[in-house]
């Protein structure tokens, strides 16, 4: 199959996003942490992708997000 | 007479009116009785014992001229150290904050002065108000009195401590997924979020500015609805603060009260442990029992609220620590460092799709509140774990259902339910609609009254 793109297996996916992730960080001026606390960076890159992953997602294209808060119905 | 130490605000100001007591001499049973049991606690990053016992005399001098302030006159109170205290440090239990003193008092530490508070000292927390127990830190984490092997909660971990071990009878604390409830929880004290703006904000180091609120914890329900009272109030210099009368205790018992019980919460969102599930059980029936009309209710389930709690609360959170994160990262604990570095892979859109969700979630408390005059739900879904134990506490701390009303502001307010076989308290929550922690304060007062609940052995050590 010379000539065709390949699915990258899991593994290499993985690896694939552990590098983006680590790019991600280096543009966010986290040279350091990622030096020195590489798990943690990663960790939190997956924590973030879990609270994405589970955001209710809304139909509504008029709903609002302002006020960020104030007690009572947006109105 | 009861010991000094296990008086309730209440009977503090009784004594101090008729002379049986001063506030020098309550303040010094307390400064003796932290010095013995602190170091089994650790409740405290520090005691302001000096500026305490001069404050203490000056109340007591008041007190032999026949001024009584108020309620609050002459009374300790402990703040959590994310709270600032003029001339005191405010760590926030963190390697960056250390050496880090207040330039002056926060909203809430002024008014509590105004009402003749003693500021007793600074007390312990999670790292930045965020995370759980940590080992890696300048200061130890608190214990839970019930037993100094489990963990106290959090993030208001020394308030919740100190109280239960009665160090103090009074204290504050914060609460942005559940940092005030929790420890009321595990320490079976306790403690209320009031709804969102009524305590001003001004002068607390921030975790997420839509999610904070500073709230009241104590022994008995009526003792924090005095602090309560002494704390709440409109502040121009605080963006979130909202103008409301403040609240006022009235003596409404549970006859005839309407309570949405949100059995999903713990019976299929989130399973709790049995125990816990057979208090919730419990308190409901006993409810019932004393007149209330206990239904059922339905929310959004809790992995919703979780996930718009978590996006708002990483992304604003990222935005205030970014900049130590880049130059300073192995300053924080290692808990705090990686969950506070979540927020810097939460994009944009994930940000305001949580805040739009967070409309919606409003909404759907506010019409179940259309219905009842108080939801019931679980707080901690497990009783505290032991503290060394890492895995244990990991799992359980996110087991809980305090963070829906951090997302939409609505007052709650977690307290004691009854003991584990193990001997760790178990615990109920009640949720009231907007500026109705008067209803709150009064259905946890009633709620004392008819659950016969135990104290801590701690408390009735000498």
């Amino acid at each position: 199959m010379a000539g065709t793109m390949q699915s990258p297996t899991l593994h290499e996916a993985t690896r694939m996003e552990t590098s983006l992730t680590e790019a991600l960080a280096r543009s966010l001026g986290l040279e350091k942490a990622l030096a020195a606390h590489r798990d943690d960076v990663l960790a939190a890159a997956s924590r973030a992708e879990t609270i994405r992953a589970n955001l209710p997602q809304l139909r509504d294209p008029a709903a609002e997000p302002f006020p960020p808060m104030c007690p009572g119905p947006r109105r | 007479m009861k010991p000094l130490h296990s008086l309730g605000v209440a009977e503090i100001g009784a004594a101090y009116r008729d002379g049986t007591i001063t506030p020098p001499r309550l303040l010094r049973h307390l400064l003796d009785r932290i010095e013995r049991l602190n170091p089994r606690v650790h409740a405290f990053i520090q005691v302001d014992a000096e500026a305490a016992m001069l404050a203490a005399e000056a109340a007591g001098a008041e007190f032999a001229r026949g001024r009584a302030r108020g309620p609050l006159h002459g009374i300790p109170v402990g703040i959590k150290d994310i709270i600032d205290v003029a001339g005191l440090p405010t760590t926030c239990h963190s390697r960056i904050l250390l050496g880090n003193v207040a330039a002056a008092d926060a909203a809430v530490v002024a008014r509590l002065r105004a009402a003749g508070a003693i500021i007793i000292g600074k007390l312990s927390t999670h790292e930045f108000a965020l995370g759980g127990p940590a080992f890696d830190l300048p200061f130890p984490p608190a214990r839970n009195p019930w037993n100094t092997d489990h963990h106290p909660g959090g993030s208001s971990s020394g308030s919740g401590a100190g109280l239960a071990a009665g160090l103090f009878p009074l204290a504050l604390g914060t609460d942005t997924g559940g940092s005030v409830r929790n420890p009321a929880s595990q320490c079976g004290i306790v403690g209320l979020k009031p709804t969102y703006g009524l305590v001003s904000r001004r002068g607390v180091f921030p975790l997420a500015f839509t999610l904070d609120h500073v709230g009241p914890m104590a022994r008995r329900a009526q003792d924090a609805a005095l602090l309560l009272q002494a704390i709440a109030g409109h502040d121009a210099l605080d963006p979130g603060s909202v103008p409301a009368p403040p609240p006022r205790a009235t003596s409404a018992g549970i006859a005839g009260l309407r309570v949405g019980f949100v059995r999903h919460f713990h019976e299929t969102d989130m399973p709790a442990d049995s125990e816990v599930a057979s208090a919730l059980e419990q308190a409901a029936a006993l409810l019932s029992a004393e007149g209330a009309i206990v239904r059922d209710v339905t929310l959004p389930s809790l992995n919703d609220f979780a996930a718009v709690n978590r996006a708002i609360l990483h992304a604003e959170a990222y935005a205030i620590h970014a900049p130590w994160l880049r130059d300073r990262p192995g300053d924080y604990a290692q808990l705090t460092r990686s969950s506070l570095l979540t927020g810097a892979f939460l994009t944009a859109d994930d940000y305001i799709q949580a805040q739009r969700a967070r409309g919606w979630m409003i909404e759907r408390v506010e019409r179940a509140l259309g219905e009842v005059d108080v939801l019931l739900t679980a707080s901690s879904m497990d009783p505290p774990a032991r503290i060394e134990d890492a895995a244990e506490v990991a799992r359980t701390y996110p087991r809980q259902a305090r963070t829906p009303f951090n997302v939409t502001g609505h007052p709650a307010l977690a307290m004691m339910a009854g003991l584990s076989n193990g001997g760790l308290p178990l615990s109920v929550q009640f949720v009231a609609g907007y500026f109705q922690e008067a209803r709150l304060l009064d259905v946890a007062a009633a709620f004392e009254r008819v659950a016969e609940l135990p104290s801590c052995r701690m408390l009735e050590e000498d």
